[in-house]
């Protein structure tokens, strides 16, 4: 077959040669570049999910030391001074009216992080226009309550026209062990 | 009802398009030639021989030759141009060959001492191998127009006699018809069971056209055969494109099944990773403690702080560091940020401390202190002073 098509290209004219040349290098030349595209898509998702794959292998590949890290790291706490998300707030409560503070304090709940076993709360505290010691104090009445009570993050603001009254915000957090 | 439009394919390849002419036309001759000589010799030998015995110059003939490699003698045959009219010559054009008809049997593999005779309608051609490499003797007798039988046997006979002493006679009544070789560099003409096979090279030779001519079509040959391996080679990559789509289709379906995979397992291992990230949080807040007025009170205890210089923010974070703390402040002499950094990185606790500048104002600057201590080194504090 291909001795025949040999032979019928080299009767054909040289124009008509060079037109097919032509007609078959543009077509060739397009469908390249268009398959090039489109097969580099193809390999940049492909290795994107190979990669995703072995992420998630190696997760599931770790799920056992993972929940026995948090079986162990759970087991560092008594289960009854655990505080649900109510205690939490009623504990960073307290601490402040034991620090004097008196309705200059409020707070927000955050998320929470559940497992199987334990939930770990979240709650941002925020005193206007107290005293610095007073926010020692209760910082300290806070602090008394570790590791049951943490603090994430903490940002201490005085107020620019009286420098005695500062601001505090807090993210106080606590674990909840699930009987 | 047209025939399918690739019937052509089935058919297979065209046979060459030969011209052929009288055998009348032309004077032959055997030519000696070096034992030994490359082709290029051989037909430099060749036409100078052509020339030494032709009635007229080379240029004023059509002529041709046929020697195989080795040989120590070629056939060669000329005949005068103008023995041919312009239509006759302008048909040739056509033509991929154009020789006169004995010359398409000297190709055939023939036993010594063998007489060969062509009849055509206006003569008859004797070929005599005296060996088997090529016709030692080409002879021609004209036939008579109303010549029966009889008669053509007798020019038959004598035609032989003059030819000389052979072992064996062959007689080729049907026309000698060029046909599709085996293969691309071969030229084969058959008149029924009988074969003569050429190479490129030998039939190129055989070819009684102009010179000059004749290299110029080589020359178109070989620039058309380079067109057709372009051709050829385009072709061959569309095939591979054909292939490759059919790889990306296969691809896209694989990817697609492992795709689903990933998204069904996708709520197993976010929980997985939430999980250790809760362990790691669980396992900071039962082991380690942030102690950021700790923190502060190294920055401020002993008067290091200078009067010039005033916090407007202190932070910390864990997501950051437990042991970093950041402090924006202010101070009216610019001087003293380097003087009081100066003071804190010479403390033992602090591991590092690093100020950024941020906008200045005369002698009034704000910036930003990043003050990391080293781990364990901060105990977490009964009392803290004021």
């Amino acid at each position: 077959m291909i001795r025949t098509l040999r032979a019928y290209f080299l009767s054909r004219l040289l124009r008509e040669k060079l037109l097919l040349i032509g007609l078959l290098a543009i077509g060739m030349l397009w469908w390249l570049s268009a398959f090039g595209s489109r097969a580099g898509q193809f390999w940049r998702t492909q290795r994107g999910t190979t990669a995703t794959m072995e992420e998630q292998q190696l997760w599931l590949k770790n799920q056992p030391a993972i929940e026995t890290r948090v079986q162990q790291s759970t087991s560092q706490f008594d289960a009854g001074k655990t505080l649900d998300r109510i205690k939490l707030v009623e504990a960073l409560n307290q601490a402040a009216f034991e620090a004097g503070l008196r309705d200059n304090y409020g707070s927000n709940s955050a998320k929470s992080d559940t497992s199987d076993q334990v939930t770990l709360h979240s709650v941002d505290f925020l005193i206007r226009q107290a005293d610095y010691s007073m926010l020692q104090r209760f910082y300290l009445n806070v602090q008394k309550r570790a590791p049951y009570i943490g603090i994430e993050s903490f940002a201490l603001q005085p107020n620019q026209a009286d420098p005695n009254k500062v601001t505090l915000s807090l993210r106080a957090s606590a674990v909840e062990t699930i009987r | 009802m047209c025939a399918s439009p690739l019937s052509f394919l089935r058919a297979g390849p065209p046979p060459p398009k030969v011209a052929f002419l009288s055998d009348a036309l032309f004077f032959i001759r055997t030519v000696p030639v070096a034992a030994g000589a490359a082709p290029a010799e051989a037909a430099a030998q060749i036409e100078l021989a052509l020339e030494s015995v032709a009635p007229f110059p080379l240029a004023q003939l059509y002529y041709g030759w046929f020697w195989t490699p080795g040989a120590e003698q070629a056939l060669v045959y000329a005949a005068y141009r103008r023995r041919f009219t312009t239509e006759q010559t302008a048909a040739w054009a056509e033509a991929e060959l154009v020789l006169p008809a004995f010359a398409a049997v000297v190709g055939a593999s023939v036993a010594p001492a063998t007489t060969m005779v062509l009849t055509a309608p206006d003569g008859l051609t004797a070929l005599y191998w005296e060996k088997s490499s090529a016709p030692a003797r080409v002879l021609w007798r004209a036939l008579p127009a109303d010549s029966d039988l009889e008669q053509r046997a007798v020019i038959r006979d004598q035609l032989l006699r003059d030819t000389g002493e052979s072992q064996r006679v062959i007689d080729l009544v049907a026309p000698m018809v060029a046909e599709t070789a085996s293969s691309e560099g071969e030229v084969l003409f058959r008149a029924g069971e009988f074969e003569s096979h050429f190479n490129r090279t030998s039939a190129a030779a055989l070819d009684v056209r102009d010179k000059a001519e004749l290299a110029s079509r080589r020359t178109a040959h070989k620039r058309d055969l380079l067109l057709w391996r372009v051709v050829f080679g385009c072709v061959a990559a569309l095939l591979l494109l054909v292939v490759g789509e059919l790889a990306l289709i296969g691809g896209k379906k694989w990817n697609d099944t492992r795709l689903a995979k990933v998204r069904a397992q996708k709520p197993t291992v976010d929980k997985i990773m939430a999980a250790d990230l809760l362990a790691h949080r669980i396992e900071e807040l039962a082991t380690k403690r942030m102690l950021p007025f700790e923190m502060i009170s190294v920055l401020l205890e002993d008067d290091r702080l200078p009067p010039e210089i005033q916090f407007t923010r202190v932070m910390t974070t864990t997501q950051t560091s437990l042991y970093t703390i950041t402090v924006e402040a202010k101070s009216t002499n610019v001087g003293q940020i380097g003087v009081y950094e100066a003071k804190l990185r010479n403390l033992p606790m602090i591991q590092k401390v690093d100020p950024r500048i941020g906008q200045t104002v005369g002698n009034t600057a704000t910036f930003t202190l990043i003050v990391t201590f080293k781990p364990d080194t901060i105990k977490p504090a009964e009392s803290i002073a004021p």
